[in-house]
């Protein structure tokens, strides 16, 4: 069972970085609630050429570019999280408390997710407002449609969070993690999946895996087949990080 | 509950094929400050490192606060507070906050001593503030501040008063000298020599992995090279007399007086002293003053260590 009180003390952590804060702001939140701005502002000056900004393709629209920028919020805050504590020199501190080293690498999980899930959740929810309540070329979105459309997001973020918190650990550095993910995230991932000669192994891509969720590639793999490549990815990095905090010597 | 506080047999540490520590044995006294000194690389913080848990020794036992560890490590580090090597925070949060950071890591009523704590080291007034705008000696009071969190029976500071002013630095020495009041036990690790002898009841000196010496600092002060100071003249006949007397190892004219140290065997008691007066007189040199040189843990250091024989 998760203690409390060191969640508490992860998500203070994150929370008193105010750079941490308005990148992950701008990235889970801004990104895609600027989007319907940009579309109102252009049907405000040209309501003939530009539908309104509601609307399910609209939705499903803002929900892409949440797919996309969200784990990129989600690596900064996982990275931070996973890393901080032995980058400042803190952990050699907290683990001579007598503490479990996995008490205390197993609540950054949380600590990270109680930051970076929020603004996720507050644009699906603005998102699909505006989408139902504003008038759009097309019809609002379900309630189907807004949970399918922001799963990508949602998981996107959360995997990419779990995995840098976990390779954070692993490595002690944060920058490397960052940049190594996001490399891999928006350069790599992308690249591999576009490969035929891969195959059915593209299927093992995280991202893939999360535009399967998002309703893409249906008729290529099964639902659960990326639930398990998701699942994959988060268990070895997570497992990997809390393997070398219970072992290290520090 | 056991006398000590630390019990530490026959305990190793090698990291390939250095040996950091070699079969160190060592006994630390509850409810005394116990100084731990050594030149660098003695192998100081990696004994500390060992007895936190951070660490695990290659060979040997060690308990705890009636613990043994690794099994008790848990029981036991509850209730032990540590600096290690220099006290280390999140540099964007605040003194306040950094504690609570580290109280959410110990027992919940650790949060209800923050406050006690940072006014016990004299910071509750600046503890609102980031910790990155601190002072070096600012972070060693709130390392001090954060070890009381635990309510310590034992605090494991290691080089505490770096970068503390002569004014912290006595602060600081009575701080322990409260603690040790209170009941606690201290291991004061340092290569402030003067600052341990001032400061600690007991001490241990450790140099390449082995304890070389160990005892109270009366013990530790009174063993060794001994040496009676005499002003006398001629200076030169009477050090030539006076190195010809048994239980004399040599004795030179030493700043303006004649030094004369003693063999281990011979103590520089009321004897020896009627002795060698003796001698002086017998040959009609007369004697202004004659005073026993206090040996200190100074002297103990380096003969003990092989300080001195890595410069020569």
């Amino acid at each position: 069972m998760p203690d409390l009180r060191l969640i508490r003390a992860e998500i203070l952590k994150l929370r008193r970085r105010p750079g941490l804060l308005a990148a992950t702001g701008v990235l889970a939140f801004a990104s895609a609630v600027a989007y319907f701005a940009v579309l109102a502002v252009l049907h405000a000056l040209d309501p003939s050429g530009h539908a309104g900004a509601g609307g399910g393709r609209h939705f499903d629209d803002a929900m892409g570019i949440l797919a996309m920028a969200a784990p990129v919020a989600g690596v900064l805050v996982g990275a931070t999280a996973g890393g901080a504590d032995i980058e400042a020199g803190v952990f050699r501190d907290l683990a001579a408390t007598g503490r479990s080293r996995t008490a205390l690498f197993m609540a950054r999980l949380p600590g990270a997710f109680a930051v970076v899930v929020p603004p996720v959740l507050a644009a699906v929810a603005v998102s699909a407002l505006i989408a139902g309540v504003v008038p759009g070329p097309d019809a609002a979105p379900t309630l189907h449609d807004i949970a399918g459309g922001s799963a990508g997001a949602l998981v996107g973020a959360m995997v990419l969070c779990a995995a840098s918190v976990g390779l954070a650990a692993l490595s002690g550095s944060r920058g490397m993690v960052i940049g190594v993910v996001l490399a891999f995230q928006l350069g790599v991932s992308p690249l591999l999946g576009q490969l035929g000669a891969l195959g059915d192994a593209r299927h093992a891509i995280p991202s893939v895996a999360v535009a399967r969720l998002d309703g893409a590639l249906t008729d290529e793999f099964a639902l659960a087949t990326a639930i398990l490549v998701l699942a994959a990815w988060t268990a070895v990095t997570v497992g990997a990080g809390l393997w070398r905090t219970r072992t290290q010597e520090i | 509950m056991t006398e000590f506080a630390i019990e530490i047999h026959g305990v190793g540490k090698r990291f390939g094929d250095r040996a950091a520590l070699q079969s160190i044995d060592l006994q630390v006294p509850r409810g005394c400050a116990f100084g731990f000194l050594g030149p660098n690389g003695a192998g100081k913080t990696t004994l500390i490192r060992l007895l936190l848990g951070l660490a695990k020794p290659t060979t040997g036992s060690m308990r705890l606060l009636g613990h043994d560890l690794p099994g008790g490590a848990a029981a036991a580090l509850a209730r032990v507070g540590a600096i290690i090597e220099e006290p280390r925070f999140h540099g964007h949060l605040t003194g306040r906050e950094n504690l609570h950071v580290h109280a959410a890591a110990r027992e919940a009523a650790a949060h209800g001593r923050v406050e006690g704590a940072l006014a016990r080291v004299g910071l509750a007034k600046r503890a609102g503030d980031r910790v990155r705008t601190y002072s070096l000696g600012m972070r060693q009071r709130l390392g001090v501040a954060r070890c009381l969190l635990s309510d310590p029976e034992l605090l494991v500071l290691d080089e505490p008063v770096n970068g503390l002013d002569p004014a912290g630095i006595l602060e600081f020495r009575g701080l322990v000298r409260s603690l040790v009041a209170e009941g606690r036990t201290v291991w004061l690790s340092s290569h402030l020599l003067d600052e341990v002898e001032k400061t600690c009841d007991v001490a241990a000196i450790v140099d390449r992995g082995h304890v070389v010496a160990q005892g109270t600092i009366a013990e530790l002060t009174g063993g060794g090279a001994r040496a009676i100071d005499l002003v006398a003249a001629p200076r030169a006949r009477a050090a030539s007399l006076l190195a010809g007397c048994a239980g004399v190892a040599r004795a030179a004219e030493h700043d303006g007086a004649i030094r004369v140290e003693l063999t281990p065997e011979a103590p520089p008691d009321r004897d020896v002293v009627t002795a060698l007066l003796r001698r002086l007189l017998d040959h009609g040199i007369a004697v202004e003053r004659v005073a026993a040189v206090a040996s200190s843990l100074e002297d103990r250091f380096l003969i003990s260590t092989t300080r001195l024989e890595d410069r020569s």
